[in-house]
């Protein structure tokens, strides 16, 4: 269509459809999240991989790109870190596994786990909200034993220490 | 090494993970790793080495948008040049191709993945139907596979015992699914007719991959190796603007090109390799690839015949899926070429009811 | 194999922004026939089609085979690219590869999107891991802001200085016939006034939802010339990613690795040693304001650190020594399948002195870049000499 065609075309006209796929997925987490998770939710410990080379990578993973190498070596690390980045989020987004609106303002970034070389992201307590900047020392807040299923979401959010 | 027709590209080593109908013990990039490592100690090489890949994978089977991310770090992604086709991994390979062949790039991983158990086939083959016109119905592949053996049959080249028996060879030949008799095939439940739920090979969970180079950079690795002489794709209507669903000229122009980049006749073939997810759609590639039709076509699937080896791997029906089958073919192809010497094809397809056909040609000297 | 000399001698581009009197396919045509319509050009011109879109976005599953006739792709090759963000790129690297392999000589690709059709935000949300990101993930907005307030940590950028390339993005978009958010009376005021949409980024420091397509002939030397009077010589191509997971880069935007990495192979290639003097003109993939700065950093416009520098002095406005963007960047249109193309086709313009409005004089060489997914980086060199005859390499 030209460019003239377009501009005459009048929107009221145009023939939208609306249609709705509802797309269901069984995603298998897989060993090296399995051993993460469990840790996680039995222990609250924090689980990472580490290759020949020293490279210590969360999530953990079977090979680390960096080096090339397998990751073999299970460490833990944190469950301290600092903020490797951060923000406050003021535009509501739909949590996905709940599909219900996140409360916003909320506190959103990048922990670094003390004795990792990489970060992960998660949700960041926003009650001082100028306490959050990049470098701040954080703690995971774990939820209690038995809320815990052997997800992210077990640990709540990370709250800025010091 | 040059001077033959067709390119300078070499396979040098190959892997696959362990097929099966729900690899629930590992995620994406485990499954992948399970073929890529394999793939990599096969070829005398390691992940530094790597330049880059090119990876076939489809964003709705994962549910995930750009679904190579779950492979990157572990194709030489990481820093590396990574780039995804959503297509069978036959026509990733002749993207890989051009990439060595242009020397940009001199190792080279192909990977092809697919996690069939983790989706619902139904609602993701119904996103590839027309928004406009055609969902609203409610179609999925099947149906459309079904008009194809209709018209197909009604043809009167081929029947339904023939697609069983089809099934029943590729079983035959699988190192990952159960023996089934031509009988089982035509004794499951129907699912649009005239097919049967037997006529479409099972939804698994695999991954395939391959490591290419460049001639000098394979010679220098002095791995037993299989020359990639050609490769070619053409691509037909979409299904519904298809009034002879049951042919496929597409295959015949893919190959014919292929050959002629190589020099080659038919009948210089010792092996072929077809793949499609439906057994009938075997018949049409078989005999739009000049193998014969009914029961003659149907003896070569079985190993009968006289000519090329047909579908020795199994393939697709006998134990891969979608985006991997091309490269299962290929894989298996290599294994055998690597050992005996000879010239092989590998086809596979792309898009519903067999719209694009890739075809490979591959070539060992022992 | 030495490669075949490879050029982009047609781009086209369709009328970017909010098309709801065109379907996908319609789109798609718009940017092909202005194309080919440029050169006199049909499809029986064309050996092979590369198309890319994230077809997720709109929700078709194997759409490129859905859109066969539309893409002018029956009976020919047809690869379907799905690289993320920077599909359109990947996709014109595509097309270099395809020709500089002597496998085709003249190879249509076009990227497309319609984003006013799908979820553009649960599309990317499924851009993360399943297992490990999606939960939690704030779409596209968190990301980027987070990893702006890791950049201000590490540069000292002010809010000023990256509203200054929101300004610099809409108003040169004036320039620009193809368009889609077109901003004449933009000010940094106007910009840090703007919804605080995640801190530190501002509405209007963000790229905006687009529909639109872009098309491209790459053709091989043999046929280059008598199709363009000037065209567009690729110089050099490289890709590069970061590793799989998005926390993975520590310094990511600051530090984007991906894009040295890429640029690095690309300036040995193309023997660039000082890209601020050697580039007359960049079309940079920044999906925010922030990313700019960035990118002028890591693409060695200036030091690392210098990004909000280089701004604040002008270098990179269209009348300064470095014109960032002339068509107005991702900032101005953004249809995710069509937006790297467009860098690689905006830049191609400028080189074959196509660009009308926002053409910056005399353009020897210009560089296009690709961004998307985690840190996944095309990047693609032009000139208007003929690369010399490329030496093999060991």
């Amino acid at each position: 269509m030209s460019t003239g065609q377009a501009a005459a075309f009048n929107r009221e006209q145009a023939i939208r459809i609306e249609q709705q796929i509802t797309l269901q997925y069984r995603f298998a987490a897989g060993h090296h999240a399995t051993r993460f998770f469990t840790a996680l939710r039995d222990e609250g410990k924090i689980l990472a991989t580490r290759d020949a080379d020293g490279n210590v990578m969360v999530p953990p993973r079977p090979v680390c790109g960096l080096s090339g190498l397998p990751m073999t070596e299970w460490v833990e690390v944190g469950p301290d870190g600092v903020l490797a980045g951060c923000t406050i989020v003021y535009v509501p987004f739909i949590d996905p596994m709940t599909g219900v609106q996140r409360p916003v303002p909320y506190g959103f970034g990048l922990v670094r786990f003390t004795g990792a070389d990489t970060s992960i992201y998660h949700l960041l307590d926003a009650t001082e909200p100028e306490q959050i900047g990049v470098g701040r020392r954080v703690e995971a807040v774990f939820k209690p034993r038995e809320e815990r299923t052997g997800s992210l979401a077990d640990i709540k959010h990370f709250r800025v220490v010091d | 090494m040059a001077t033959a027709p067709g390119t300078d590209t070499w396979i040098i080593g190959c892997g696959e993970a362990r097929t099966a109908v729900r690899r629930d013990d590992v995620s994406i990039t485990e499954l992948a790793w399970e073929a890529v490592a394999p793939a990599l100690t096969d070829a005398g090489t390691s992940l530094p080495e790597i330049e880059g890949a090119v990876t076939a994978s489809q964003d709705f089977w994962d549910g995930r948008t750009i679904s190579s991310m779950s492979v990157n770090e572990l194709v030489g992604g990481a820093f590396g040049s990574e780039a995804k086709v959503a297509a069978d991994a036959c026509l990733g390979l002749g993207y890989a191709l051009a990439r060595v062949e242009d020397a940009d790039q001199h190792l080279n991983l192909v990977v092809a993945h697919a996690k069939e158990s983790q989706g619902d086939m139904h609602t993701i083959e119904l996103a590839a139907f027309d928004p406009y016109f055609q969902r609203a119905l409610g179609p999925d592949e099947t149906v459309v596979a079904a008009f194809q053996a209709q018209l197909l049959y009604a043809q009167g080249l081929f029947e339904p015992s023939h697609a069983a028996r089809v099934v029943a060879a590729a079983r035959a030949r699988s190192s990952s699914l159960d023996p089934l008799s031509a009988q089982d095939v035509l004794d499951s439940a129907p699912t649009a007719d005239p097919l049967r739920e037997l006529d479409r090979a099972p939804l698994l969970d695999c991954a395939s991959a391959i490591v290419i180079a460049g001639g000098e950079h394979a010679a220098r690795l002095a791995r037993p190796r299989v020359r990639i002489v050609a490769a070619a794709s053409r691509t037909g209507a979409y299904w519904s603007q298809r009034p002879e669903l049951h042919t496929a000229p597409q295959a015949r122009a893919a190959a014919e090109e292929a050959l002629s980049i190589a020099g080659w006749e038919a009948s210089d073939l010792d092996a072929i390799e077809i793949n499609a997810p439906y057994a009938h759609q075997h018949l049409i590639v078989g005999h739009a690839l000049g193998l014969g039709s009914g029961e003659e076509l149907v003896r070569r699937f079985e190993g009968g015949g006289e000519g090329p080896a047909v579908n020795a791997s199994g393939g697709w029906l006998g134990g891969s899926a979608g985006s991997v089958a091309g490269l299962h073919s290929v894989v298996s192809v290599f294994k055998r070429l690597r050992e005996s010497g000879g010239r092989a094809l590998a086809h596979s397809t792309t898009g519903i009811g067999t719209q694009s056909h890739h075809v490979v040609l591959l070539e060992a000297s022992v | 194999m030495s490669p075949v000399r490879t050029a982009i001698v047609a781009t086209g581009q369709s009328d970017h922004g909010r098309r709801f009197d065109a379907s996908m396919g319609e789109i798609a045509r718009e940017a092909i026939d202005r194309c080919l319509a440029s050169r006199g050009l049909s499809f029986d011109d064309i050996d092979a089609v590369v198309a890319g879109n994230m077809e997720m976005f709109e929700g078709i599953y194997l759409v490129d085979q859905y859109l066969v006739g539309a893409l002018g792709a029956l009976d020919k090759p047809l690869y379907k690219m799905n690289t993320g963000g920077t599909v359109g790129a990947s996709t014109a690297l595509a097309c270099y590869h395809l020709v500089a392999s002597g496998r085709h000589q003249r190879v249509l690709g076009v990227g497309f999107q319609k984003q006013t059709e799908g979820s553009t935000q649960s599309a990317i949300t499924t851009v993360g891991d399943p297992v490990w990101e999606r939960a939690i993930m704030a779409g596209a907005i968190g990301n980027f802001a987070s990893m702006a307030s890791t950049y201000i940590a590490e540069s000292g950028v002010t809010p000023e200085q990256a509203a200054k390339v929101a300004v610099k993005a809409r108003r040169n978009a004036c320039l620009n016939p193809h368009a889609h958010l077109k901003l004449p009376n933009i000010t940094v005021e106007e910009v840090l006034e703007s919804e605080m949409l995640a801190y530190p980024i501002h509405r209007l420091d963000m790229c905006p939802s687009s529909d639109g397509a872009c098309a491209i002939v790459m053709a091989a030397e043999s046929v280059a010339a008598s199709l363009a009077e000037h065209p567009a010589w690729v110089h050099a191509v490289a890709t590069s990613h970061d590793q799989q997971y998005m926390g993975d880069s520590p310094k990511r935007l600051a530090v984007m690795r991906s894009l040295q990495a890429a640029t690095k192979k690309a300036y040995g290639l193309a023997g660039i040693t000082s890209p601020r003097r050697d580039f007359d003109v960049a079309e940079l993939y920044e999906p925010a304001s922030y990313a700019e700065l960035a990118w002028y950093e890591n693409v060695g416009l200036c030091p690392m650190g210098d990004g909000g520098k280089l701004i604040d002095e002008g270098a990179t406005l269209i009348d300064g020594d470095i014109p960032v963007n002339p068509s107005g960047g991702v900032l101005s249109t953004n249809p995710v399948g069509a937006t790297a193309m467009i860098r690689v086709a905006e830049a191609a313009m400028q080189v074959m002195g196509e660009a009308g409005e926002h053409q910056i004089p005399e353009v020897q060489r210009a560089l296009a870049t690709g961004y998307g997914g985690n840190a996944w980086t095309d990047v693609m060199i032009l000139s208007r000499e003929l690369p010399a005859t490329a030496e093999v390499e060991a």
